[in-house]
């Protein structure tokens, strides 16, 4: 999967900061601190994607397609912020 | 002059057809839990709210409006608020013409915790810097939040509670 362009950045970036204010997160970051982190997040995965690929077995490699090797790793790390946010990406989490 | 009394008494609060802050509640924390009605201002882009005031008891002094707000998210850094007047003077303002609003603006950084509000105060000075506006007339009081200004720095929305003005 390709690094997000500028305008997908923004695009995250003003999400996430609506998604804080709905929820009421305390997030003690400015807005350009937020971005950097957002960039900073973004250029880790584009290094280290292959890494993650090479994790999974030989024969999830081959079965799943990019978007669902990261949908995979969205999920997990979903469900390490919480139950319910997983609920939200993927729906119904028995 | 100055009378100090709540001279701006406010008719009507509308939202612009765009570029409105979305109009949400935020819960107390009491038993049953209070429903505070908020406007809540994008930290992405510069949105608008629009009072129709009528002012009442003026004495020909200047203006300082308050900004009661709270922080959705935030506990740091500082957003942009700014306020402008258009006088909606008799047999003279059309409505239905452009106006160009010319904004006080200030930069207050967010209370200490989210659910607590600042009160930052917005001043005009007598004449042309509130647009003329003056006694028994109609304005519109339009308020912002200059998100997009390298000022506002703060993550998250801001949260408008109401607004007061006072004749200083």
């Amino acid at each position: 999967m390709a690094v997000l362009n500028e305008s997908e950045r923004q695009q995250v970036h003003r999400g996430l900061m609506r998604f804080w204010s709905k929820s009421h997160d305390v997030i003690s970051l400015s807005k350009s601190e937020l971005r950097t982190a957002i960039d900073d997040t973004d250029d880790w995965i584009d290094t280290n994607q292959a890494s993650y690929v090479a994790a999974l077995s030989a024969a999830t490699q081959a079965a799943l397609s990019p978007a669902q090797k990261t949908l995979l790793f969205c999920a997990v790390a979903a469900m390490r912020v919480s139950t319910n946010f997983a609920k939200r990406l993927v729906g119904e989490v028995d | 002059m100055g009378s100090g009394q709540p001279v701006v008494q406010i008719l009507e609060v509308m939202p612009p057809a765009t570029l409105q802050p979305e109009l949400t509640v935020r819960a107390g924390g009491s038993t049953p839990a209070e429903r505070f009605r908020i406007w809540a201002f994008d930290a992405a882009a510069i949105e608008y709210l629009d009072y129709l005031c009528k002012l009442e008891g003026y004495d020909g002094g200047g203006l300082t409006f308050t900004l009661p707000w709270s922080a959705a998210s935030a506990t740091v850094n500082e957003t942009r608020w700014g306020i402008a007047i258009r006088r909606i003077e008799d047999d003279a303002e059309d409505m239905d013409a452009s106006h160009t609003y010319d904004y006080n603006d200030v930069d207050d950084t967010a209370p200490s915790a989210s659910g607590e509000l600042s009160y930052p105060t917005v001043t005009f000075t007598h004449g042309v810097d509130m647009d003329s506006w003056a006694e028994g007339e109609l304005a519109i009081v339009r308020l912002r939040r200059n998100a997009t200004h390298a000022n506002d720095d703060m993550s998250g929305d801001a949260e408008l509670w109401g607004l007061l003005g006072l004749e200083t």
